[in-house]
Parts: C-alpha cells; sequence; structure tokens
C-alpha cells in the first residue's frame, strides 16, 4: 500500500504558496517518513473567492477550489491532503495511516494562544450546522472515500442551492463547509463523528507573530492577550501547527 | 524606543503554553492497535488488568469493539502513559522557569 501526502499550491498576487509547499515537503520527509505530490499546475486551479488574511494587504484571490479533486489527483493509496500553511513538526498525523479509516477530518480547532480565537467557527449558516476543518484530511481508496469526494463536488457545482438551504453567503467557496455538508449527507444529517480525527487542530490566528527558534522543531509565538491587552510570548516545541498568518508563514519558509 | 519597551514587557505565557502542553500530549497519549485506536492512562490498565483472559474485546476510542490480546495491549499502554508523562514533565519543567 502506497502512502503519501498530496499539496495544493497555487501563488497569487501576494503569497508564494509554491515555495511554502516545498518548504512543507521537507519536513513531512523528516517528521513523517512520507513523500510528497505538489499539484501547483495553474491549469488544475479552481478560483474559491477572495479571502482576507491580513487587514493591511487586504483580500487575496484563493485558488482553493481544488480539493473535490483530491481523489484523482492523489497517486496513493493512502493519503493525507495538508495546507501548505500546516508545519508538519511531529509524527502525529502517522497515526491517520495506522487507523486508515476512508475519511478523516477535523472536527474542532484548537486555539493554541488559549484565547478561544475559533469558538464561532466550529458551526456555520444560520443553522449553525457543525463545520469541519479541511486543513488536514485523510483517505484511503475505500468506496466511502469517494463518496465523499462525490458529494463535495456535487456540492461545489451546486454551491448556490446549499449555500441557500444552510442560509450562509454563497460568495467565497469554502472547502470545511462543503466537507462538512458532505459528512452531514453521509452520516444521514447528524454529526458523523466517525470520522473526526480525535485531536483539534492547533492553529495559530492572523494576528500572531511566529518565527523559527532554536531547532527545527522550535517556533516562537508573540501575541497580545485580549483580557490584560499584554504583549506575551509562547515557545512551542514540537508541535504541529496550522499557521493563518501567511506573511509570517513565508517569512518562516525564506528563513530556513 | 517603543519597540524597547514592547520587548521587555514581553513576557512568556505560561498558562497558555501549559494548555497547549497538555492538549500535545493528549494526543500523543493515542496509539493504534489491533485494528483499533486507544488512549493511554489509568483507565484503561485498570480495566486490562481486572481480566485474566489471553483475549477480550473493548471499545476503541470511537467505540468500536475491538478484539485485543490483553496482556500485550497493557503493555504498549502503561509504557506510553508512562513514556509521555515522562516526556510532559520535562517540558512542564522546562516552561515554568521560562520568564
Amino acid at each position: 500500500m502506497s502512502k503519501g501526502v498530496l499539496l495544493y499550491a497555487f501563488n497569487n498576487d501576494t503569497t508564494d504558496y509554491v515555495s511554502m509547499a516545498h518548504w512543507s515537503a521537507k519536513r513531512i520527509e523528516k517528521y513523517l517518513g512520507l513523500p510528497t505530490t505538489i499539484i501547483s499546475d495553474m491549469d488544475e486551479a479552481e478560483y474559491g473567492g477572495v479571502r482576507v488574511f491580513n487587514a493591511t494587504k487586504g483580500g487575496e484571490k484563493w485558488y482553493n477550489a481544488s480539493r473535490n479533486r483530491a481523489w484523482e489527483h492523489s497517486p496513493y493509496d493512502q493519503t493525507l491532503v495538508l495546507d501548505v500553511d500546516y508545519i508538519v513538526n511531529s509524527d502525529l498525523l502517522g497515526l491517520l495511516f495506522d487507523i486508515d479509516k476512508p475519511f478523516m477530518i477535523h472536527r474542532y480547532a484548537l486555539d493554541v494562544t488559549n484565547r478561544a480565537h475559533f469558538v464561532a467557527l466550529d458551526n456555520f449558516g444560520e443553522h449553525q450546522f457543525p463545520s469541519t476543518w479541511a486543513t488536514v484530511m485523510y483517505f484511503n481508496r475505500n468506496n466511502e472515500g469517494k463518496y465523499i469526494f462525490e458529494l463535495v463536488d456535487m456540492i461545489k457545482k451546486n454551491w448556490k442551492h446549499y449555500s441557500d438551504l444552510y442560509k450562509f453567503s454563497s460568495r467565497t467557496f469554502r472547502n470545511d463547509w462543503a466537507f462538512s455538508i458532505a459528512m452531514g449527507i453521509i452520516g444521514g444529517h447528524k454529526e458523523p463523528q466517525y470520522y473526526h480525527i480525535p485531536w483539534p487542530l492547533p492553529t495559530v490566528g492572523t494576528d500572531v507573530e511566529i518565527e523559527q527558534g532554536e531547532g527545527d522543531d522550535m517556533f516562537t509565538l508573540k501575541y497580545i492577550t485580549h483580557l490584560q491587552q499584554k504583549a506575551v510570548v509562547q515557545n512551542i516545541r514540537g508541535l504541529d501547527m496550522h499557521v493563518m498568518n501567511k506573511e509570517a508563514m513565508e517569512a518562516i519558509c525564506a528563513g530556513s | 524606543m517603543d519597540d524597547i519597551v514592547k520587548k521587555i514587557r514581553a513576557c512568556f505565557d505560561h498558562e497558555a503554553a501549559k494548555q497547549t502542553l497538555r492538549e500535545k500530549y493528549e494526543a500523543k497519549l493515542l496509539f493504534a492497535h489491533q485494528g483499533g485506536m486507544f488512549r493511554a492512562g489509568p483507565e484503561l490498565i485498570v480495566l486490562l488488568t481486572s481480566y485474566d483472559t489471553g483475549e477480550m474485546v473493548i471499545p476503541d476510542e470511537f467505540g468500536n469493539p475491538t478484539k485485543v490480546t490483553r496482556l500485550a495491549l497493557l503493555d504498549e499502554v502503561k509504557h506510553r502513559w508512562q513514556e509521555q508523562l515522562n516526556a510532559w514533565l520535562v517540558e512542564l519543567d522546562e516552561i515554568s522557569r521560562q520568564r
């Protein structure tokens, strides 16, 4: 059984996602011992809308809408799909290959700064439907996984219809929500815990400065606490992280 | 000058660091065994110790009944639990010294 990681990286006017992907591939090899396939050909890129990651830089065009094709893009029997702004910093994700379920995805994000930043993103739409995080996804070649990707494809083609049904804005295509709806359908419109990765997705918000510290697995976070408005520092070692501050992520990739 | 003031005022966020460490090691206590996924900890150790059969069926982390070889799983749970708790203690000690 072949195992590997699939990364999608499409550059836009502001962010060099391809360099991030190459940087990530080295870490994936180091910490997980797995090969990586990078999809960066703009012919495969699908526009997902404009998203703002840094208020001072304004919105950026977001080519993130190809993920429903991961089933066909992956050359592996067991595939891990990662965002390129996810820092692999431990061997933890290797466990997903051992569990080997047809499909797995994160249900909750963990705010590494402990400021409870992401609680509002646990659900989406006016009906507060449970949301998942497509930052990390695992699938094998079981038909059940295939059905999920086919459902996401169908949901994407009928995005306006689903936005009316679940009552959210259809302006931006969101992988997180498309996969959430697909799993809801597969699970008989109940929350299918069977597909959830059994630990939260460690996430660093857009307002957090992050730098690589001493040693390959050490990162230093700088941020302002909410209650006391105090500047604080936290050192993180050996913990994978989803970094939402793309500028800081680019600087880390360029510097190491 | 503003920059210097900011640097002087920045101190370690011990509470967040402790919480992050807890989450990190909670995840590291998970492991796959005989087709199921288990979390190393005292509950599982007590459960496995309280039986004397060679094989037994227990629910894994997803609630799926899983047939396991009792002593092999017990060995792995004990080893992983202590290994990860030791590593946790060492890191906790390190962060408590940061100012």
